[in-house]
């Protein structure tokens, strides 16, 4: 039986982007998502709990929460969300805490980003992209300079994430927990 | 550029002044409260660019008299203008410019703080024609006399500056929903000549103007129309999987009959132009297409496509769905970067995407006339910290508003 993990996150398209690397992780029958967005960071957490709690009425185990960092305290922060989540009874959850923006994990692998907009060469990306600033900006400006085509994150991160090597964002040190997250919860279930 | 415009006896504007976002203005406010008389007033900076031809203002008495002052900057030199406007607004709530008086200070050109008077519309077309003694309309309604004076009392990198502003105000682009409303109401053909397309051209007006605009761009215009389909065809949104036009020629024979009964005979070229929307197995008209999808097609490429660096959106919002309207917000949010864009919205969601930066309340105060708040001006330092507190940790902007935090 398929596994429903419950999602919430700042925006749709995060939600979309988790989808894409879950199914890399996991046989895409194996698992449903149910979601909440919450189109910005004081809502997610204001509705965190509450959301929480309709998601496990909704049949949902198993628990994601995506919060960008931005410029917060991450203990903190984690702490916050750990704490509005913990009496919630999930078989398992995790809080994903990005380093600015979810498009870090997106500009992992150049090719994706190649194949997405049709580029001529593999743009040139910094070898640990946690460490740019604003992700999405320096993604829209790296795919105009490639291929002049407009980057719209509601459209074009899930196409990145389709075609992403999920070994090349797990060197990400915010996603490198996610894999062992989604192969627990699907063999324990 | 436009930086600040004040707007005197305008409608519901009765002393309004505010300054623009550089790059994207949300305009927020109960209804009648003046959101679409600021657009108005805008476009009348685009209005004095084409000021009627004389025949037309010999006839027309005017509807209206205002005063606009706008500080516009380009290449990083700022002009102000101050017009003084009568009006006629016609049937279709357009207004025309009967007559209007336009000085102008661009203090960072002439090194002094001496008034120029030079009219938008002579402006622009002293650029095209850079010679005072072909300028078409203005030889009927200015004196050769004038027109020497004005040549030779404004220097010439001033008239070349002031015509480029013309150039880019010309440009100013105004969408509404209720533009496009009802597209049974499209033709689902329409017809050129072969030769002097723009003429004919000229004539259409609404959702046949699109159409025209949609084929031509596709001609004239390759790397911006590409721009569009990439961003609505299946590697973009998906609202459509492909745009064709079918074209065929046609003619017609027109005869007349000479003095002395000689009979002449003129064949005309015309293309008839059948545009066709495909969407998964079906070729659809124009006309076939939903309210939504149609809307959100002109916004998209009058966005996309448009030279203009100052677009004017009225309710992106209407007929949308919520998960569509995050990618048109994501996309007016991009080319805010390239072009500045001023929206009026009614919408929560649109609130929830912006920042508070971005962000101008209107109301309508009895005497006083539609008043213009910047968010972050209109709040004192401490409503502005709660704001941003409240973003942070609970909510969003949207909701904030609704509750009434933002007034």
């Amino acid at each position: 039986m398929a596994i429903n993990i419950g999602v919430i996150a700042e925006e749709r398209n995060d939600i979309d982007v988790l989808y894409q690397f879950t199914c890399k992780l996991a046989p895409e029958n194996s698992f449903s998502f149910s979601t909440f967005a919450a189109h910005g960071c004081g809502r997610l957490r204001n509705k965190c709990q509450a959301w929480s709690k309709n998601l496990i009425r909704r049949g949902c185990t198993h628990l994601v929460v995506i919060h960008d960092l931005d410029s917060e305290d991450q203990n903190a922060l984690r702490a916050e969300l750990e704490n509005s989540v913990s009496n919630i009874a999930f078989f398992g959850r995790i809080i994903l805490i990005p380093v600015f923006e979810i498009e870090a994990w997106l500009l992992s692998d150049p090719l994706a980003l190649q194949q997405t907009f049709n580029m001529r060469k593999s743009p040139n990306i910094p070898q640990n992209p946690e460490t740019i600033q604003h992700p999405k900006e320096y993604l829209r400006n790296i795919v105009w300079k490639y291929s002049k085509k407009r980057y719209i994150n509601t459209i074009h991160n899930k196409k990145i994430a389709s075609v992403l090597r999920i070994d090349k964002v797990s060197l990400c040190s915010s996603f490198t927990p996610y894999p062992a997250f989604v192969s627990n919860t699907i063999t324990t279930c | 550029m436009i930086k600040d415009i004040s707007i005197k006896q305008y409608r519901s504007c009765l002393d309004t002044y505010f300054q623009l976002h550089p790059n994207l203005s949300v305009l927020i406010g109960p209804n009648s409260s003046g959101k679409t008389n600021i657009m108005n007033a805008l476009l009348l900076l685009k209005r004095l660019t084409e000021e009627s031809p004389p025949f037309y203002s010999r006839d027309v008495e005017p509807t209206g008299h205002c005063k606009l002052k706008a500080t516009i900057t380009l290449d990083k030199v700022n002009a102000t203008l101050r017009a003084d406007i009568d009006t006629y607004t016609d049937a279709n709530n357009t207004d025309i410019v009967i007559t209007s008086d336009q000085y102008w200070n661009i203090k960072q050109l002439t090194g002094n703080n001496k008034r120029i008077k030079l009219p938008l519309a002579l402006a622009r077309e002293l650029i095209r024609t850079a010679d005072t003694q072909f300028i078409s309309h203005y030889q009927r309604r200015i004196s050769f006399d004038a027109l020497e004076r004005i040549s030779r009392e404004t220097p010439g990198p001033v008239r070349a500056f002031l015509g480029k502003i013309a150039v880019n105000l010309a440009q100013i682009r105004y969408y509404s929903a209720s533009q496009f409303t009802n597209p049974a109401n499209c033709p689902v053909s329409f017809e050129l000549e072969k030769e002097g397309i723009t003429t004919r051209a000229m004539r259409l007006t609404g959702h046949a103007k699109f159409l025209f605009d949609l084929y031509n761009s596709r001609k004239y215009s390759k790397a911006r129309y590409h721009q569009f389909i990439d961003i609505i065809g299946p590697n973009g949104i998906g609202l459509v999987d492909e745009i064709s036009f079918n074209e065929i020629s046609t003619s017609s024979v027109q005869h007349s009959v000479r003095i002395g009964g000689t009979v002449t005979e003129r064949r005309k070229q015309n293309i008839l132009v059948i545009p066709q929307f495909k969407i998964g197995q079906n070729t659809l008209s124009p006309n076939q297409l939903s309210e939504g999808t149609f809307k959100t097609i002109t916004l998209l490429f009058y966005l996309i496509t448009e030279p203009s660096q100052l677009l004017l959106i009225e309710e992106p919002e209407v007929c949308v769905h919520h998960g569509l309207l995050s990618s048109i917000l994501e996309l007016i949010k991009t080319y805010a970067n390239d072009k500045q864009i001023v929206i009026s919205t009614h919408s929560d969601f649109v609130l929830d995407m912006v920042q508070p930066e971005n962000v101008y309340a209107v109301t309508n105060i009895p005497q006083e006339g539609t008043k213009v708040q910047h968010i972050p001006k209109r709040l004192s330092r401490n409503e502005l910290e709660a704001l941003r507190e409240y973003l942070q940790t609970e909510g969003n902007l949207g909701e904030y508003w609704r509750a009434g935090g933002l007034e």
